[in-house]
Formats: C-alpha cells, sequence, structure tokens
C-alpha cells in the first residue's frame, strides 16, 4: 500500500538529510514534526499546520520562552502578574498573548537580556484614545497595566532577526504600554 | 516500525487516488505537502515551518508573491519604497507586513489580475483618529503613506484570502499613515 501511515517518535531522528531524503519524526519532547533538511540531525525545522500555530498554552507563572515555543498563543492567567521573557532574536520568531484573567499586578513581556532596546509596535485602543507607540526600536518591553487591562487585551510580536515588531490591542486607553 | 523519512524532491512520484495522498518534502522550500487529487498538479502544503513559514523575508525591492509564500512575514526595508504584488486569490491564504525602514517613498501592496478591486478592509490607527477603510470589496492598493512622515517603523498589514478576495488590517501609528484605496 502507498502511502505514510505513521512517523517514528523519539528524542532523536533515524536516518540522516540527503539530497534525496529528508528524515522526518515526532519529537517525543514536544510532540512536534520535526524534519531536517541537512546532515544528521543538528539541523531540525520545527513544522506544524499550514497557516496556523498548533498549539496555546495557558500561563500561571514567570516564563522565559525559546525559539521551540514560536507561534504558540499563550494566555496569561494569574491576576498577580507575572514576566514572559523572549528568546533571543531569531527571524521568523512570533508569540501572541491575550490576557485570560485581568491583572492587579502587570503582566510584563520582555525582551532576552541579550536583546535590550530592540522592540517598536504600537498599542491600538478599543476606547479609540492615542495610545502608546515606538517607532524605533528603542523599547525592551511590553506591559499589560494592572487595574486597566482587561480580559481580552492582547498582543503579538515579531522577529526579524534583529528586532521585534510588537502589536497590542487594548480595550481601554492605558491599557497597555511600550517601553524602554 | 515507524517511518523514517520522506521522498523529496522537486516533484512528487506516485499518484493520487480515493485511497492514496502521496506526500513528500519539496526541496524548493522544505515543506511537507499532500497531492490530494491527480498526479501532481493540485498540491496542498499541510506542515510548513513552524511560526507560520520560513518566514520571514526582508524584502529591499519590488516582489510578486506566490501561494508558496502564503504564511510568511515581509520585512519592508528600503527606504524609497517599492511595491509587493500579491498573487491571485485561493482560499486561506495570508501575508503579513511591518515596516522596517520608514519609508520616503510609498511601499504599496497591491492585488494582481482582473478584476483587481477585490480587496477590504480597515486601518488602525494607535493615534486613536479615524482611519481610511473599504467596506466593499473595491480597492486595489494598500499604501503606507510615505508624504510627511507618515509610514513608520512598525506599521504593519495582515492580509488573507477567502478564495475570491482580500480581507486587510492595517495597523499604524500615525494618522493617515496608511490607506487601502481603489
Amino acid at each position: 500500500m502507498s502511502g505514510i501511515r505513521s512517523l517514528y517518535r523519539g528524542t532523536s531522528l533515524k536516518g540522516y538529510a540527503s539530497t534525496i531524503s529528508a528524515p522526518i519524526y515526532v519529537d517525543s519532547d514536544d510532540n512536534r514534526v520535526k524534519i531536517v533538511p541537512a546532515g544528521s540531525g543538528t539541523t531540525e525545522v520545527v513544522l506544524q499546520e499550514a497557516a496556523g500555530a498548533g498549539v496555546a498554552e495557558v500561563l500561571t507563572a514567570a516564563k522565559v520562552l525559546t525559539a521551540a515555543d514560536t507561534g504558540k498563543t499563550f494566555f496569561l492567567a494569574l491576576a498577580g502578574g507575572f514576566t514572559v521573557t523572549l528568546p533571543a532574536v531569531a527571524m521568523g520568531l512570533t508569540f501572541k498573548f491575550f490576557v485570560q484573567i485581568a491583572p492587579t499586578t502587570a503582566y510584563i513581556v520582555i525582551t532576552h537580556a541579550d536583546n535590550l532596546d530592540k522592540m517598536a509596535g504600537q498599542i491600538y485602543s478599543s476606547a479609540g484614545a492615542d495610545e502608546d507607540s515606538e517607532t524605533a526600536f528603542t523599547a525592551d518591553q511590553i506591559d499589560f497595566v494592572a487595574n486597566t487591562s482587561v480580559i481580552g487585551d492582547s498582543a503579538d510580536v515579531t522577529c526579524d532577526g534583529t528586532n521585534w515588531y510588537a502589536r497590542g490591542w487594548t480595550n481601554a486607553a492605558g491599557g497597555m504600554t511600550i517601553t524602554g | 516500525m515507524g517511518i523514517r523519512s520522506l521522498l523529496r524532491r522537486v516533484s512528487v512520484a506516485g499518484s493520487a487516488a480515493a485511497a492514496v495522498a502521496p506526500i513528500y518534502v519539496d526541496t524548493d522550500d522544505n515543506r511537507v505537502k499532500a497531492i490530494l487529487a491527480g498526479s501532481g498538479s493540485t498540491t496542498e502544503v499541510i506542515l510548513q515551518e513552524a511560526g507560520g513559514a520560513s518566514v520571514g523575508e526582508v524584502l529591499i525591492a519590488a516582489r510578486t508573491l506566490t501561494a508558496a509564500d502564503s504564511g510568511k512575514v515581509f520585512f519592508l526595508a528600503l527606504a524609497a519604497g517599492f511595491a509587493v504584488t500579491l498573487p491571485a486569490p485561493a482560499v486561506g491564504l495570508n501575508f503579513r507586513f511591518f515596516v522596517q525602514i520608514a519609508p520616503t517613498g510609498d511601499y504599496t501592496i497591491v492585488t494582481a489580475g482582473a478584476p483587481a478591486q477585490i480587496l477590504a478592509g480597515q486601518v488602525y490607527a494607535s493615534s486613536g483618529g479615524d482611519e481610511d477603510s473599504e467596506t466593499a470589496f473595491t480597492a486595489t492598493t494598500i499604501t503606507f503613506i510615505a508624504a510627511a512622515g507618515a509610514g513608520k517603523i512598525g506599521d504593519s498589514a495582515d492580509l488573507t484570502s477567502d478564495g475570491t478576495s482580500w480581507y486587510a488590517r492595517v495597523y499604524v501609528d500615525t494618522a493617515a499613515g496608511a490607506t487601502i484605496t481603489g
């Protein structure tokens, strides 16, 4: 019978890449499908369903993201707030955040310590107010402001390999900021 | 026993049938594709690099996109500006653009083909103003405006196709930083 029925699942792949084959497997560490386009496994590319991030995660505490988290949507879910740290810059990395529980202490999305002053972006408010923005790469963090940001506020960040582009959507004036 | 590797080449071996859908890794873009019908002319990307395509690309000159670019993020990076031409509409195609270098000449994103008036959408400004919109599919062009320094680093646009038309959401810092026009 033709057709692929299953993929190998393990912590590392079997086989190696050549001009006519590209090993592909399910990584048992994170259950993501990965391809090795070159060599014997050091160059991995994480795959996901086309046009969508296959995964989301509810955060209830501080989290340091890695490149393997790219494409995920994170729901921020602790009234006391916490900090989410972005990974080092790399082309194409992208993350999305939604407020699941309104913060009484700010949720903060901050750049990696090696990438300070690498963020530009804008905040848009449903209230129609003039919101915060950074029109040069001079910021470090997005804040979901305590007692102003509400359920449904959101942000996405995207990296061009050098800098981060941030967009934030908030209900109330002053609900979010982008600051250095 | 599991599968260790998939065939990788620029075209697929075998053909689709009611019970078979050949799957392969395209050497052109390292995406996993399935042939859902026929002998290869109907391909569908089923897996691509996480984050939505390989996936970011810095543009420094005019570019005509293809369906294979779907999911990518493009960073617009020539102060003098240029035009990006969209592919023909196909359901699910999507693109994102960010201004990496503020324009002194307009960046434009334009539809292709005829009829070309297949774009609707809205512009949102961080400054809170009443911005441009097209509430029918009567537009052809998104413009990040160069005049008076309106277009800024971080301005962006998201485009999605329903197979017939394009839907645009455009985000800018400054009032009148971008337009959607016919």
